[in-house]
């Protein structure tokens, strides 16, 4: 698009946001994500929560962080602007910029519709080399997309009551069990004279 | 008699999984797709491994660095 003198490149971001502070209420931080973009002549055009997970590694001593992914168009120097606001800004922990040709209709699948679809997707066709890396992928990828920190307070909790009904099952099992064991050793024995 | 030349059939199995599929795009939001392409300590594995062309080798790999930055992907295992 052409505009006078100046001509706008549409660009794709992908916001890093504490989880914490994203809890607090979307809102803000899509606000503030907004105003740098609007800071920085840029015009945005479509935005969206994209993910919560938890990180690959910690970044400024955060572990759960939060995805914002936004479509926008620019001038030339909108993201050398945006990079020099980020980094003052306490908000946002990391910020990647692409220039795309224009903004896609269908954004890239999140990992909850991976995992249905490994799901639903069975044994097909697949190379050696295929199915030795998807092993492996599946016991890297389970932690962070299966990892809510809201899933595992409840989990926690019930913890012990799971414990305190399945200790008497393991009780009863091993009274149960010197009970049962003299009888198969009869019938051993007893075994023995018939033949 | 001279014996008919036997010419070794285009295999899709052998093609890149990148070519192979239209609907598959190297994009470092699809962190699934870049996992099963590195090794557990996520390494990328070679070409020779992974089975991809040159062209989507050089894409997976700057993929995998910009999902690194962003916090997707580890840069040690």
């Amino acid at each position: 698009m052409k505009y006078g003198s100046t001509v706008l490149k549409t660009y794709e971001g992908m916001f890093l946001i504490d989880s914490k502070e994203a809890k607090k209420g979307s809102e803000v931080v899509e606000g503030v994500i907004n105003g740098l973009i609007e800071k920085c002549k840029g015009q945005v055009v479509r935005f969206e929560k994209w993910d919560e997970r938890r990180l690959a590694y910690e970044v400024d001593g955060v572990i759960n962080g939060t995805y914002y992914l936004y479509y926008f168009t620019g001038e030339a120097d909108t993201i050398s602007t945006l990079n020099r606001e980020i980094q003052l800004s306490s908000n946002v922990l990391r910020a990647l910029f692409l220039r795309i040709k224009e903004v896609p209709e269908v954004v890239v699948r999140k990992p909850e519709d991976e995992s249905e679809e490994k799901e639903g997707e069975g044994s097909g066709e697949k190379t050696e080399g295929e199915a030795s890396s998807t092993a492996d992928a599946a016991d890297a990828g389970d932690t962070p997309v299966g990892d809510t920190p809201a899933g595992d307070a409840p989990a926690a909790t019930e913890e012990p009551a799971a414990e305190a009904a399945a200790a008497p099952v393991e009780e009863t099992a091993a009274a149960e069990a010197p009970a049962e064991a003299p009888p198969t050793e009869e019938n051993v024995d007893s075994d023995k004279p018939e033949v | 008699m001279a014996a008919k030349k036997r010419y070794r059939k285009f295999s899709e199995k052998g093609r890149c999984r990148f070519c192979r599929s239209g609907d598959l795009i190297v994009d470092y939001k699809d962190v699934a797709t870049l996992q099963k392409l590195c090794t557990t300590q996520g390494k990328l594995f070679s070409r020779k491994r992974s089975g991809n062309c040159a062209k989507h080798q050089r894409k997976v790999k700057l993929a995998i660095k910009r999902a690194r930055f962003i916090g997707l992907m580890p840069f040690v295992g």
